[in-house]
């Protein structure tokens, strides 16, 4: 069924405003259940039989359904409110825009400094993407000791997060998503080029960042 | 009263997924709908879709997912072995409760 622009936004708000209720919960348990929910809105959209459904329609079905408040069963603590739709809103991320970096010139620099500039570029991806969750996912000293602790293995499990929490936000957001990032992000790393991952991660960040 | 009856009903909920499922696999939006016509149960997306997903998890259902008419494909549920033998003894539970609360109210008990 093809919602027009105007229907499509509304259940993509209200898949957000659920997506920020459930929090709490871990990103595959969330992500399942606004799945079932947005095949829930369809299906009731396809029920009503009314031809190509409009806003109208969508708001009709969600005044029948759960309040996005209802999934919240943390006791109130959800994330913040999700950053504007960068689809829509013009220059609305300045606060954001110190994240948007260079790839080429960041790649460069990580490589004429023998990998002591890609510490500075991690430290950079990990406050984007906890500024971007509204959470503090990352810790780069964390991060660095248990690096060092198990001579880089952790890295890997690390690259999975991050590439896991850039598809998280980009599915919030309701942007273009790149499901295979965590697996991808993994593979790489575990393939000793660690830096393509860095690469991909930032071209994803700069994406969510970019001022328009 | 309004509080013993709603966890009365949310706690039934899960009873309520797996005897449906007996029936035959079906989908979020079905299963919302089917359990609506009941009376007595008090079923909202907010509930139902995380004891879908936790029943799953649990090994008690199994998926498949297959395409719909439009829109994201559809997440058929279906009892798993596990989720058979869970039933029968939510059945079981449930009719030594049902007999047991009869046998009360009745004053078949005594003291």
């Amino acid at each position: 069924m093809n919602l027009n622009a105007d229907a499509q936004k509304r259940v993509d708000q209200y898949l957000a405003e659920v997506r920020r209720h459930l929090s709490s919960r871990p990103m595959d348990e969330r992500e399942e259940i606004v799945r079932e929910l947005e095949a829930h809105i369809h299906e009731a959209l396809a029920a009503r039989d009314a031809g190509s459904p409009d806003a109208a329609d969508v708001e009709a079905v969600l005044k029948t359904m759960d309040s996005p408040e209802s999934f919240n069963t943390s006791g109130g603590k959800e994330m913040p409110p999700p950053l504007p739709d960068p689809r829509t809103t013009a220059g609305c991320r300045p606060e954001l825009a110190q994240y948007n970096m260079s790839v080429p010139l960041y790649l460069v620099l990580t490589i004429i400094t023998c990998g002591i500039f890609n510490l500075y570029w991690n430290f950079q991806q990990m406050e984007a993407c906890n500024r971007l969750l509204g959470r503090e996912e990352f810790d780069f000293w964390m991060w660095l000791i248990l690096c060092i602790v198990t001579c880089g293995i952790y890295h890997i499990i690390y690259q999975y997060k991050m590439g896991a929490a850039i598809l998280e936000v980009q599915m919030r957001e309701g942007v273009a998503t790149f499901d295979s990032l965590p697996v991808l992000s993994v593979l790489t790393t575990a393939l000793g080029i660690p830096f393509v991952a860095d690469c991909i991660h930032q071209l994803e960040i700069n994406k969510l960042v970019r001022p328009y | 009263m309004a509080t013993w009856n709603t966890q009365l009903r949310k706690g039934m909920l899960e009873f309520a997924i797996l005897s449906l499922l007996a029936r035959g696999e079906s989908y979020g939006y079905k299963i919302v709908q089917s359990l609506r016509q009941l009376d007595g149960l008090d079923v909202h997306e907010s509930t139902l879709y995380p004891i879908l997903r936790r029943l799953r998890k649990d090994s008690l259902l199994l998926t498949r997912l297959a395409d719909s008419s439009g829109g994201p494909p559809r997440r058929y549920f279906s009892l798993s072995p596990i989720g058979q033998r869970r039933l029968a003894e939510m059945n079981v539970e449930w009719d030594a409760l049902a007999e047991s609360i009869r046998r009360l109210r009745e004053g078949d008990l005594e003291l």
